[in-house]
């Protein structure tokens, strides 16, 4: 048979598993995978819901056993289940609680593993076998099939351990789902192909991370994504050493991938790939901007985009990012083609989410923003709507049935009008000024709400200033960001000083503006004070608590 | 939870500490919530308000600068505490060391 075993690089009796301090041998799986087998459809499909890593396992080795393809659906909505049973005929759930039944489904529950027979000949699987479909959901419309042989599978998870300093008999922890493609190559290929244990649980929370960790044994693995590491080096969780960091779903800044080395005393590797590709490249972010591709993959740019092809990958592939190549092996990775967002690993579209948006009733006109630089752990979606007499939580409401919660904006701003240009179209600066005039703009949480203000068409100060030509002059401005500064932080703060003040524009009688406060640290403040479309005046503050 | 009066505990209506709570949630989430109109026994994530489990990391962290301890969700009790606002001010009450 052209094939491959369904596990490779393991000595009799070394563990596959961890769970609660308990180590389960390869043996045991394949012997109880081999009596649920029997009970799986041959040539035929199933849904594996399963949140424990090692049911997963159990189940997707089953199937393979059995020649099923496993299913492995991005979100566990009733709605979605029940669309993958309509869509594959025939499907079985595989399941490990009891609250993810679907009346619709033959469902096996596998919480408790059945008990096989004296196995221990591990079973070859045809390279031909169609061993999974992963999904592309993006935010709205059907998902996306994408077919990973058993051929792809293998080659790639070879190809991720060639790279890596992974010694067989390490551990695998994994903070991500394996129903999700990373999760998969990393928490279910790469430990059955590299004879390595993987932890059933998948913690999310920085103290789980730390916890999981130390019930471990050494050498040990995390997998996880930038939005994890992030939180675990916010939190400062005391976490032991391990022997390997894996990063990938979003682009990993070199500061945070610093703050991660120095924290597990451990190498940290980002990966560079997609649902439809799987691991592409890797890279050591803080010895290198450049990703090297794995093994046999080569890239070639054309008519605007980058193509892959070659090693796991069975035809070539359009990336939907923009890699600035160095030769075919090497890239620089530019960031997401302009439209698409991903969000806890999840990928949207903007145009699709503002589609949706405009389509909530009363809604005239809106935009979607992704805010990248607030100092949050994941990037979020902020969104503008002109929606005369409907209030934030109407449209939020509507917005909750028909959107994946990780792409409802945060927050939904409702603006009479949107700065768009000539053309009709809104620039990303116009957008990330429009945030800040309504006290989204600083990196601080407690950036407050701007206020409108207009200069009176009386103002004393104005017709002398210039004759004939009346501006507010910059003094008055500064004034009345000092009594923004007394309205939002109270008397006890005083300012002292302006180290830094730049006036861009003027500001004529009649017009509205607003101020915007960021306090950067603790005797600093950014001020702007902007028009709907045009920054008048910015700089620094200087600012001291009284005692 | 600690000397708040019985009806505070009991009713639908907020307590002075899920308010705050309530409003940690708003500005950790940055979801247009409104803190006061929370329902303290009604479900926090998934349906309801929908906040996911970003939410819960930005929840989760706010809560330890604020609080002083870790919150958890790994076992079927730690989840119970993400349960509603209820839940999670009562946690934090019994555990907070700030």
């Amino acid at each position: 048979m052209n094939g491959a075993p369904l596990l490779r690089g393991f000595a009799p009796g070394a563990p596959i598993g961890q769970r609660d301090r308990q180590t389960i041998t390869w043996e045991r799986l394949v012997s109880s995978a081999s009596a649920l087998a029997a009970r799986l459809p041959s040539d035929g499909y199933c849904v594996n819901l399963c949140e424990d890593r090692l049911n997963f396992l159990l189940g997707f080795a089953a199937a393979l056993m059995a020649r099923s393809t496993s299913l492995l659906p991005q979100s566990r909505a009733p709605e979605v289940i029940r669309t993958l049973g309509g869509t594959y005929p025939g499907s079985v759930l595989l399941t490990d609680r009891s609250d993810q039944a679907d009346s619709t489904l033959t469902g096996i529950d596998i919480s408790e593993w059945p008990a096989g027979g004296e196995t221990a000949c591990v079973p070859e699987i045809p390279f031909a076998h169609e061993a999974a479909l992963l999904f592309t959901s993006g935010s709205t419309g059907t998902p996306r099939p994408h077919v990973k042989t058993w051929l792809s599978l293998v080659r790639a998870a070879a190809a991720v351990q060639a790279r890596l300093p992974l010694v067989p008999g390490s551990t695998l922890l994994g903070a991500v789902p394996a129903q999700h493609m990373w999760g998969f190559e990393m928490t279910v290929m790469l430990p059955l192909q590299s004879g390595c244990a993987v932890a059933a649980g998948c913690p999310l929370l920085p103290a789980e991370i730390a916890a999981a960790l130390e019930s471990l044994p050494s050498p040990l693995w995390l997998v996880a994504t930038p939005l994890h590491l992030r939180a675990c080096v916010t939190a400062g969780e005391r976490l032991p050493p391990v022997a390997g960091v894996l990063s990938a779903t979003a682009a990993l800044p070199a500061e945070l991938a610093l703050a991660v080395e120095q924290r597990y005393r451990a190498p940290l590797f980002e990966i560079y790939g997609s649902t439809e590709t799987g691991t592409l490249a890797t890279r050591r972010p803080t010895q290198t901007a450049i990703f090297e591709t794995l093994g046999e993959i080569t890239l070639s740019n054309g008519s605007g985009v980058t193509v892959a092809q070659g090693g796991h990958l069975m035809e070539p592939v359009t990336l939907n990012d923009v890699l600035a190549l160095h030769n075919e092996t090497q890239f620089v990775f530019r960031g997401r083609t302009q439209d698409l967002v991903k969000i806890a690993g999840k990928r949207g579209s903007l145009a699709a989410l503002n589609a949706e948006l405009g389509q909530v009733p009363g809604v005239k006109d809106s935009a979607v923003w992704l805010r990248e630089d607030d100092g949050r752990v994941e990037a979020r979606l902020v969104a503008f709507a002109v929606a005369p007499g409907k209030n934030p939580h109407e449209i939020l409401d509507h917005l909750r049935q028909r959107l994946d919660p990780v792409f409802l904006p945060r927050p939904l701003i409702l603006v009479d009008s949107l700065p768009r240009n000539r053309a009709g179209k809104l620039s990303q600066e116009s957008l990330r000024r429009l945030a800040a005039t309504h006290g989204h703009g600083g990196p601080l949480q407690d950036a407050g709400k701007a206020q409108w203000q207009e200069v009176p068409a009386a103002h004393p100060a104005l017709p002398f200033h210039f004759p004939g030509d009346p501006l507010v002059p910059g003094v008055w401005l500064l004034g009345l960001v000092e009594n923004a500064v007394r309205e939002r932080f109270g008397a006890c703060l005083s300012v002292c000083g302006v180290p830094d003040a730049r006036f861009r524009r003027v500001l004529r009688p009649a017009e509205t503006f607003c101020i915007t406060l960021d306090r950067v640290a603790v005797d600093r403040i950014k001020f702007s004070v902007d028009t709907a479309n045009a920054c008048i005046a910015d700089g620094t503050l200087a600012v001291s608590e009284r005692p | 939870m600690g000397n708040l009066p019985p009806e505070a505990v009991l009713g639908t209506q907020q307590s002075a500490f899920e308010l705050e709570l309530a409003r940690l949630i708003a500005a950790a989430t940055n979801l247009d919530l409104a803190p006061e109109q929370i329902d303290p026994a009604a479900p926090l994530f998934g349906q309801g308000l929908g906040l996911d489990s970003i939410d819960m990391l930005e929840v989760a962290l706010a809560v330890s600068q604020r609080y002083g301890f870790s919150l958890r969700s790994d076992d079927a009790d730690n989840r119970t505490v993400f349960a509603s606002l209820r839940n999670l001010a009562a946690h934090i009450d019994k555990h907070r060391t700030k």
